[in-house]
């Protein structure tokens, strides 16, 4: 289990208050709530690009709050994905596996068990900025779990994908998460992510949890 | 202390030195007697209200104008046009000073003449930012108001009222422009515009009176800071078509654009065509201006690897808030106090001047080509240097693997601009170097006697040479791909 306390944060007239909230160490906890209800401050809060005093996120024995951003060694995939459109979707993905120095052996592994899942084959040499929707989201899935996280964040990870695509997508994180053992938090409004993914539904409206706490 | 950390502390240590150097060897300061101030401060005021005034209303023109030529011309003709209108904007100020010298005699010298020469540079800087926000922000308003039958007058009567806020930040931007601007003053003043940069220069030059140089310069400092309050972020322009507003076009606006750019690149091309010929049959002056010119050339490309250096250093120290901060607030000293700091530092090797020169040069145009693309190209790859902390890259391999790759070609141009700037200084070098040493020196020694002809030959040189560094940094840019990307 981990255990967020103290998240307290003014934005100009808009608050987040979350005193304590327990986020899973296995399975998918989902954020859920309204557009403007405070669902990616908090995202960025736990992830250390926005500063909150006081705040604790115990994890084990850690106090993950306490670390810097690279030391929580979380997995991300922003809304916008942020590929590096430059660089190739092989490239993109062994990025993380380079700067954690990851043995390339153990990469690889870690490469191939997800390209079972994923199977990005086809568009491994193309560059970033040249993939359609849907591949792109492979990339970034791979990127972000290709440094053996010890939890993966979402942010509204399939809102850019038409919806044909979206049910293939939740079914492809599914098993990539299941495949490689991985918790996850899924910021989301999409009640059909809740319905697929989810295994632990928190609630949020105007800065504060109102379930699953 | 981590690398990042100690770049930041470099970056601010190097700008705020000139204030540094300021407090502690001339730190006492006092202010000219009130008449005297207010002239100062009236002069100002009016040139800058009333060329940033100026420069908006004729660009407000050809913006409707170039978006009238947008739908008639094919893209790269467009480009090509705006290229050539904004030119003027962004060579050196001598190249227009010389164009509206050699065409308007008797030129006005005066308020009229300073505020002619900062209307006519800006103008075109305004006409393309006003292009974009009509394009971005008044698109639909205008085809709504077209189709609905509304007539033009009713349109632009809410169209103002929309903009107003993009009017006032256009308005600030080139009214600081104006009120910094020492060149122009300088030259188009005819010495009766006293402007707080040419008091400045001449409470130092002629009556060596650093106490009133010093107070007026924190008095210029104080009044630019209460800009430094406005939002420094515009719109990002988009593209997007046109087919149907016609309230937002403008016909004569086009053709005054094409005029514009057609017109003063023919009077440059006549005139230096002619001096040439005058330079060739001075004795001397056509072996001394080749005598000059690598020293102008070495000097330039010192200042354009500085900037180069200094932007990469910025990216490696990115994202930063503060440091963003400070170079988007950061208000480099009055010119001519710079050049005076500089000048008057004691001597660290012979020959000095030119390295004085330089590091004096760099810190007073760094912050405005921080501002002018590069902060924003750097807060585009926030998402993605984000993510790449995330994964637990570390400050080097996020500059190598994410920033250099995806900033290397902004970088390059960016200090190739800074090398052009640096060919066509006469303003700052005049103060430091003091002797023709440069082409930019020779052509306002020319200029100053009334050979026009000569210095735009001159200044022919410098936008060949300018083309030239152009080549070498895209060179560079080629070289840097190759190795290190």
């Amino acid at each position: 289990m981990s255990f967020v306390e103290n998240l307290y944060k003014d934005y100009d007239g808009f608050h987040l208050k979350i005193p304590k909230w327990e986020i899973l160490d296995q399975g998918v906890t989902a954020l859920w709530g309204p557009s403007g209800s405070g669902k990616t401050s908090v995202f960025r809060v736990l992830l250390g690009l926005e500063t909150c005093e006081n705040l604790s996120w115990r994890w084990g024995e850690q106090d993950l709050a306490k670390i810097s951003t690279p030391q929580k060694n979380l997995g991300v995939v922003f809304q916008g994905l942020e590929l590096f459109p430059h660089l190739s979707a092989r490239e993109n993905i062994f990025f993380g596996a380079r700067a954690r120095r990851i043995a390339p052996d153990r990469a690889e592994d870690r490469f191939k068990k997800m390209d079972q899942v994923l199977g990005f084959a086809r568009f491994l040499d193309r560059k970033a900025e040249l993939l359609s929707g849907g591949e792109k989201q492979r990339v970034a899935l791979a990127r972000a779990l290709m440094t053996f996280p010890r939890m993966l964040f979402l942010d509204e990870p399939f809102s850019a994908l038409d919806e044909g695509l979206k049910s293939e997508a939740r079914r492809l994180l599914k098993n990539l998460l299941q495949e490689t053992k991985t918790p996850a938090l899924l910021i989301t409004h999409d009640e059909r992510d809740l319905k697929e993914l989810a295994s632990k539904i928190t609630e949020i409206r105007d800065g504060q949890l109102i379930s699953g706490i | 202390m981590s690398s990042s950390k100690t770049i930041r502390i470099f970056l601010i240590a190097l700008f705020l030195a000139p204030y540094l150097l300021l407090l502690t060897h001339w730190n006492h300061f006092s202010l000219p007697p009130f008449e005297e101030l207010a002239w100062i401060f009236k002069n100002s005021l009016i040139q800058s209200i009333l060329s940033s005034v100026i420069a908006i209303a004729l660009g407000f023109w050809w913006a409707r104008g170039l978006l009238f030529l947008e739908q008639k011309l094919s893209p790269s003709q467009n480009r090509g046009l705006e290229f050539l209108i904004l030119l003027p904007n962004f060579l050196p100020a001598l190249f227009l000073l010389l164009i509206l010298l050699s065409v308007i005699t008797p030129f006005p010298f005066g308020l009229t003449g300073v505020i002619l020469v900062h209307a006519l540079m800006n103008a075109s800087l305004a006409a393309l930012f006003l292009k974009d926000i009509l394009k971005k922000k008044l698109r639909s308003l205008a085809e709504l108001c077209w189709v609905e039958g509304a007539s033009s007058v009713a349109f632009w009567k809410e169209g103002f009222r929309y903009l107003r806020g993009d009017f006032f930040w256009l308005f600030a931007f080139i009214f600081i422009l104006c009120f910094c601007s020492f060149a122009v003053p300088l030259i188009a003043g005819g010495g009766k515009v006293t402007t707080f940069e040419v008091a400045i220069y001449e409470k130092i030059r002629t009556s060596t009176d650093w106490g009133q140089a010093i107070g007026l310069s924190y008095l210029q400092f104080g009044f630019l800071l209460l800009f430094s309050f406005l939002p420094s972020e515009h719109p990002a322009p988009q593209r997007e078509r046109l087919e149907r507003a016609p309230y937002l076009k403008s016909v004569s606006g086009g053709v005054s654009a094409i005029l514009f750019s057609f017109f003063w690149i023919g009077v440059f091309l006549w005139q230096s065509a002619t001096g040439f010929a005058k330079l060739l049959q001075i004795e001397g002056l056509w072996r001394e201006t080749l005598r000059v010119i690598p020293l102008s050339l070495f000097l330039s490309l010192g200042v354009g690897f500085a900037i180069l250096a200094l932007l990469f250093l910025s990216a490696y120290a990115f994202p930063d808030s503060w440091l963003k901060r400070f170079f988007l607030g950061f208000v480099a000293p009055s010119t001519a106090l710079l050049g005076f700091v500089f000048l008057f530092l004691p001597s660290w090797f012979a020959g000095d001047e030119f390295l004085k020169w330089m590091i004096a040069f760099v810190i007073l145009i760094f912050a405005p080509l921080y501002r002018w693309g590069w902060v924003q190209r750097l807060e585009g790859l926030r998402g993605q240097v984000q993510v790449a902390r995330t994964m637990g890259a570390d400050a080097r391999m996020i500059f190598q693997k994410i920033l250099l790759p995806q900033t290397l070609d902004l970088a390059c141009r960016l200090s190739a601009v800074a090398s052009l700037w640096a060919l066509g200084d006469f303003a700052l070098s005049k103060m430091i170097i003091s002797r023709p040493a440069t082409l930019a020196l020779m052509a306002e020694s020319l200029m100053s006697s009334y050979r026009i002809e000569g210095a735009m030959a001159v200044t022919a040189l410098i936008l060949f040479f300018g083309f030239i560094l152009f080549l070498v940094f895209r060179g560079v840019e080629n070289v840097i791909r190759r190795k290190f990307v």
